[in-house]
């Protein structure tokens, strides 16, 4: 008996089209955070950050 | 099983026939409907992102930005996963049930992966914000995150090792769409506690529209398809003892009408969930496969291993009970195949799509040459042997008992189903065979290294694995 077990066609084909969901998803985040990052101006580098950038520390990280 | 159908005339000898259930189902390739639907997939889970960009909040940074945009995501997918688990037959007919529920199963791994890594990251750029785990001290948008990650984290486990935690189907079902309502309510709460990019009034009433989007495709599954279904309501006529600790449960359309003019109709070897009792709107359906022949939905069967709670007391069905059933579903057919013969593998109550096939092949004359293959314990284990007996009688069948346990008396071939049995059984010419295959997995893995090892290509080797979760 052969040790390979091969998943139906349509099994793999569904697990590869996940993986390029991934891939295209991890793509699109990242993209979308480099766009933001370039589209604007930082709330830290703001005078008065808005209150609900408290979180981010502005102060200490200047 | 349904009945005795012999003497019966075959329709057209030499051409098997696609009933209206098959006849209007595709040989499936990537189609441009398939195509479609992926192209709104993706656009729907990305949708957020899109939408923030018109109104930016000040800017965050790269790395938290990262972390928002995989927890958007996240959530666009999580809602999504309600439409994929809503079984409309307009979405999921381009590709398929058996594709629409892996791909539903495996996304559940990005939206974790998203999931985990939308604090990760926010951990590892500033080590301060793993204050927000403690739950008794964090604000509340950090405590409905952390009950969403863990809820996300009970759901998938719970699925994935659902049999090794001995979690029985109906509680995994209930349990599972209670943690999907939970997940996405606290993270829709998160957003809008934190309040980025969900401040304006406009971006409310998005997010609010999107959430109720998912409201309306819960109402049409838990209300409107059950009150369809009431219409097209079964009941049971008969259910018969088999062997192999099986039952097979035998139903009948009330209204027969109510199927429309080609009655109730389903393609050899599909599957449907069925539902026994007064109420429709019960949330506990089972998954078996049809196992009479598509040729004659006027009575259809069921045949049922006692495995759990709700199989185990099929016993005690009566005859007049209610069914209601959800299907058919399943691309485990050869109608949808040109094959030139059939191999058909089966290990226990496995048998029951490959009864369906062989009746309604039967039933429609077909001629060309098949061969069941039937891996059981012993004797006492064969589901439906007098049926298959009968069908082994025609000319281009052939129905092989293969017993691991069999009795002193048993003459049959013994032990396993390997690719030396299928060699010394089958023609050298059987290339353009088509192999099918079902039963508990490690047989199902030892068929498909058979059919393999014996020559098939693997396009030819189609498999039905019985567990949903």
């Amino acid at each position: 008996m052969s040790a390979t077990h091969v998943r139906p066609l349509r099994q793999r084909q569904t697990s590869r089209a996940v993986f390029a969901l991934l891939l295209v998803l991890i793509g699109v985040c990242a993209g979308w955070a480099v766009l933001v990052q370039h589209a604007v101006k930082p709330a830290c580098d703001r005078a008065t950050p808005p209150p609900r950038a408290q979180y981010l520390h502005c102060g200490e990280r200047r | 099983m349904v009945r005795p159908r012999d003497g019966e005339p075959p329709r057209a000898p030499e051409t098997p026939q696609r009933n209206a259930a098959t006849a209007t189902m595709p040989r499936r390739r990537p189609n441009a409907a398939a195509l479609a639907w992926a192209a709104i997939y993706l656009l729907l889970a990305a949708a957020p992102l899109a939408l923030s960009l018109i109104s930016l909040d000040p800017g965050r940074g790269f790395w938290v930005n990262l972390s928002v945009a995989l927890g958007f995501v996240a959530l666009a997918l999580l809602g999504l996963q309600f439409a994929l688990a809503a079984r409309s037959a307009k979405t999921t007919a381009p590709l398929g049930i058996d594709v629409i529920l892996q791909f539903h199963r495996e996304v559940t791994g990005i939206i974790v992966l998203f999931v985990l890594a939308h604090p990760i990251i926010l951990f590892i750029w500033d080590p301060r914000f793993l204050k927000l785990m403690n739950i008794w001290t964090s604000p509340w948008r950090a405590k409905l995150a952390v009950i969403s990650v863990l809820a996300l984290l009970v759901l998938a486990i719970t699925s994935i090792y659902r049999a090794r935690m001995r979690i029985s189907y109906p509680v995994w079902q209930a349990l599972h769409a209670a943690l999907a309502v939970i997940i996405v309510i606290t993270a829709l709460a998160h957003v809008v506690l934190i309040g980025y990019y969900v401040d304006e009034t406009w971006e409310k009433a998005l997010w609010i529209a999107y959430s109720a989007v998912f409201v309306w495709i819960g109402f049409w599954v838990r209300i409107i398809k059950p009150l369809q279904r009431m219409r097209r309501r079964l009941r049971v006529v008969e259910v018969r003892q088999e062997l192999g600790n099986c039952h097979t449960l035998v139903l009948e359309p009330v209204r027969p009408s109510a199927f429309g003019p080609t009655g109730l109709r389903f393609a050899p070897g599909q599957f449907a969930w069925i539902l026994l009792g007064r109420s429709p709107f019960a949330m506990t359906y089972h998954p078996f496969s049809f196992a009479s022949s598509a040729e004659h939905p006027e009575q259809i069967c069921f045949t049922v291993k006692a495995f759990g709670a709700f199989t185990s007391g099929l016993h005690d069905v009566k005859p007049g009970q209610s069914v209601y059933l959800d299907g058919p579903w399943g691309d485990f057919t050869p109608d949808r195949h040109d094959a030139g013969g059939l191999v058909l593998m089966a290990g226990g109550v496995g048998i029951t799509p490959m009864l369906s096939v062989l009746m309604t092949l039967h039933d429609r004359g077909d001629q060309r040459p098949r061969w069941l293959f039937y891996a059981a314990r012993d004797e006492q284990s064969l589901t439906a042997r007098a049926e298959l007996d009968r069908l082994a009688a025609a000319e281009n069948v052939t129905v092989i008992y293969v017993l691991s346990h069999p009795s002193a008396a048993w003459t049959g071939e013994r032990g396993h189903v390997d690719s030396a049995l299928l060699e010394r059984v089958l023609p050298p010419d059987r290339a353009d065979f088509h192999y099918f295959i079902c039963g508990p997995e490690p047989m199902m893995d030892a068929a498909e290294d058979a059919a393999l090892g014996a020559g098939a290509p693997a396009h030819t080797v189609h498999s039905e694995r019985f567990a949903m979760a």
